[in-house]
């Protein structure tokens, strides 16, 4: 090697060192975190919407995102397999109908945020009241940060709305509601006769009854009434209402409102509702705006909601939607930045939420958008992804559905159990039994197939299960919740 | 030579044994296998005192037997039945024939089976209604199902245990069947006297192998084919689905650690005991 050579070498050397060395103080590497959400999920176009999202965030916090998207159907089996292996992950959505969020705090899953909250998230603290969070305290800390959105529920039926002016029969409108679901009996007889034959005017669930009938379920085949001021458990399926319900269901099935024996195995609803092989659905709750929520649920077409109940706050109603962050993450700051970002940046909101403006919808004026049709991006989960109240308006919603959704939140009744947790775990034996039971006769009891016999085995089968050991257990823990707010 | 199969043993057969203690354990997350508080035996109480225990434990035991005893007499009789075809083709399309559903997942095999049974729109009801007979609610009776699992459990593990047999019929040494044929035996003779007899090693140690299953239910069967239709659990559900069921809404892994180790013990016995018996009946073909 001559002189030249060994210049050269040196200067490449010098070029190489001083390169990255420019680089390096130009920017930091940005922060990885990993971030699973549920929902319908793939999307065609997420690659696409995630990779913006991932720019946008950059710039902003230097943070990078791996969006784990799962499907409906995966997710909770997932998040219990992660959790128990122990994998390191950052934020996950988390909830009492999925991935259990008082399991997850009680079996040490998730961290306790509040320093990171008050410290990081401050704006996203501010902007729910005290009561909220008490909501998703356990033992006096919090380990989830709600998405806001209507916190009040309301048991409703849904449908399409030219079934509804087929039938020709009006139903109660917000703020009337449903008081009685003998009150239906018009309206169904109607259905039952202006419909094709292969239409089934309803489908119906206990589980989505609760509002309506005036109690919230601690665990399964447990509850407490929302007027009971010393909220005492009881028995959720020894009572005047379930008796009720269940005689009234058999009713209805042999006057033909129900789909009877063959949808008690295999059908998926959620199909038949877009097909319309069903006319209307009992289920999810009553929101302001929630028809055009609703179009999707129908195949786009027009659809009308009827509340069932008046509105009631609720803990699980609260913290129906969260997120909250891995005992394992490595950067937990980082998360919390994360969320504060998602519930305050309103085009980081509405870019995961809608995708690309142009690409998956287009702006009717500066706060309405209108989706494409056949978009690839439309998962449809505004109440997860973030606060609600960021959201573009969709067409057909009112300009001031999110003044009219905190309106309810606040003038909801609340449940005189708003604050406590019910955790399982020193009865979790018995309910995994009376689980088991509900899940043996829930669709006969659903689809009025059942004769008093039935009856009579759930309540006795619910019973030698040990619900009594349940309601004791969730009697002393309210006892101990109470003193310790005094 | 033999080492690398020692170590995978080891690593995926014994290694993962020290999980059991689970089976006796509070698992927390947070602190991990090790030092989660110890129980004793409240994780097997789950089960035991479950009220149906009895008929989950019934409907294991019971259907794997059926399963056992009419896969095993029917693959050995297709076996036979294979022996006797001439022309290496024909043998080779039969048993590719009968291999196939051993292949299908028991997702797509449990819509095939609605295909026939729904109520509505099912082939066997068209069927019946054409022959002027009542249909029939396949997804709400369930005293149909014990005969719609064994057909399926044996339609689908036909192939693969007829393979077995047939590969043991044709490694029986010719002269047998020649000095058979010199006495002037006849086909049936021929069969019972020394087909069978030869046969009876290999029948034993399949039947062997199954019984230390026998508390073991075949999950993608029992959950996928009932749909898991609630009303059909009085003879559908197994230990399997039940504790699965059951623990996906508690989510708690000592409870299935401790089913599992139960099923297993069950199975350890039961294997140990029927090779005593077989070693008493027919020595040569005990396992150990």
């Amino acid at each position: 090697m001559g002189k030249h050579g060994i210049l050269r070498l040196f200067l490449a050397v010098a070029f190489l060192v001083l390169g990255s060395l420019g680089l390096g103080a130009q920017t930091s590497e940005p922060v990885k975190l990993t971030w699973y959400i549920v929902g319908s999920w793939p999307q065609a176009g997420q690659e696409e919407v995630f990779a913006k999202f991932n720019t946008e965030l950059i710039k902003r916090a230097n943070i990078q995102i791996e969006i784990r998207a799962l499907g409906w159907g995966d997710y909770d089996q997932k998040m219990k397999v992660l959790n128990a292996s122990g994998e390191a992950y950052d934020i996950a959505f988390t909830a009492p109908w999925m991935n259990n969020y008082v399991q997850n705090v009680s079996k040490g899953a998730l961290l306790p945020l509040d320093d990171l909250l008050k410290k990081y998230a401050p704006k996203t603290y501010a902007s729910m009241a005290a009561k909220y969070w008490d909501a998703a305290r356990i033992d006096g800390k919090i380990y989830g940060v709600m998405n806001q959105q209507i916190f009040a529920r309301t048991s409703a039926m849904g449908g399409r709305k030219e079934f509804y002016d087929l039938a020709g029969v009006k139903l109660p409108q917000y703020p009337e509601f449903i008081a009685d679901l003998k009150q239906l009996e018009p309206f169904l007889k109607a259905l039952k006769a202006k419909l094709p034959a292969n239409v089934t005017p309803l489908e119906i669930q206990w589980e989505s009854l609760r509002e309506h009938y005036g109690y919230e379920q601690l665990a399964p085949g447990v509850i407490v009434y929302f007027d009971d001021k010393n909220a005492k458990a009881k028995s959720e399926f020894d009572s005047k209402e379930f008796k009720a319900y269940y005689d009234l269901i058999r009713k209805w099935n042999v006057d033909g409102y129900l789909h009877g024996g063959e949808w008690v195995s295999v059908k998926d609803r959620a199909p038949a509702f877009k097909n319309g092989e069903i006319a209307f659905g009992v289920g999810g709750t009553y929101k302001p705006g929630g028809d055009v929520e609703l179009e999707g649920q129908y195949g786009g077409m027009k659809a009308v909601s009827i509340p069932m109940s008046a509105p009631v706050a609720t803990t699980s109603g609260i913290v129906a939607t969260m997120f909250g962050i891995g005992r394992n993450s490595k950067h937990p700051v980082e998360a919390m930045q994360f969320l504060e970002l998602l519930n305050t940046d309103k085009e980081l909101y509405n870019l995961i939420n809608f995708g690309i403006e142009g690409k998956h919808y287009t702006k009717v004026d500066a706060n309405y958008i209108e989706g494409m049709k056949d978009s690839s991006y439309s998962p449809n989960i505004l109440w997860e992804l973030g606060t609600t109240f960021n959201a573009y308006l969709q067409k057909g919603q009112p300009a001031d559905v999110w003044t009219q959704t905190k309106k309810l939140n606040e003038s909801a009744k609340a449940s005189p159990l708003v604050g406590f947790n019910f955790d399982g775990e020193p009865v979790k034996k018995e309910i995994a039994q009376v689980d088991a039971i509900w899940q043996q006769y829930g669709r006969l009891v659903n689809n009025g197939i059942g004769s008093d016999k039935e009856y009579r085995e759930i309540l006795d089968k619910v019973k030698k299960a040990g619900v009594d050991k349940i309601v004791a257990e969730a009697d002393r823990q309210i006892a101990a919740w109470k003193s310790s707010k005094k | 030579m033999s080492l690398p199969a020692i170590l995978l043993f080891l690593l995926f057969n014994y290694l993962p044994m020290g999980g059991i203690i689970l089976a006796f354990k509070d698992f927390r997350y947070d602190l991990g296998i090790l030092a989660s508080d110890w129980v004793g035996w409240s994780n097997f109480e789950f089960f035991f005192t479950s009220q149906d225990a009895w008929l989950i434990l019934r409907n294991t035991i019971g259907l794997n037997l059926i399963f056992l005893a009419v896969g095993l007499t029917l693959s050995v009789f297709v076996a036979l039945l294979l022996n006797e075809l001439r022309g290496n083709r024909l043998v080779k399309t039969y048993q590719t024939i009968m291999f196939f559903p051993y292949f299908l997942s028991w997702v797509v095999v449990s819509y095939a089976f609605y295909a026939f049974l729904s109520t509505r729109s099912g082939i066997l009801n068209q069927l019946f209604h054409v022959l002027g007979l009542e249909s029939v609610s396949w997804y709400t009776e369930a005293h149909y199902w014990p005969f719609i699992l064994t057909f399926a459990a044996v339609w689908k593990g036909l192939g693969y245990w007829t393979v077995i047999f047939y590969a043991a019929l044709i490694a029986i040494d010719q002269d047998y069947y020649e000095a058979a044929a010199i006495d002037g035996a006849g086909k049936l003779r021929v069969v019972l006297s020394v087909t069978l007899p030869m046969l009876l090693p290999i029948i034993l140690v399949m039947a062997l192998l199954q019984v230390g299953r026998i508390l073991n239910a075949d999950f993608g069967l029992f959950w996928f084919l009932p749909m898991q239709v609630g009303m059909l659990y009085e003879t559908t559900q197994v230990i399997d689905t039940y504790v699965y069921r059951a623990l996906s809404v508690t989510g708690d892994v000592g409870i299935g650690a401790a089913t599992s180790l139960f099923q297993s013990t069950v199975g350890l016995l039961l294997i140990w005991g029927a090779n005593l018996l077989v070693r008493r009946v027919h020595r040569e073909s005990a396992l150990f």
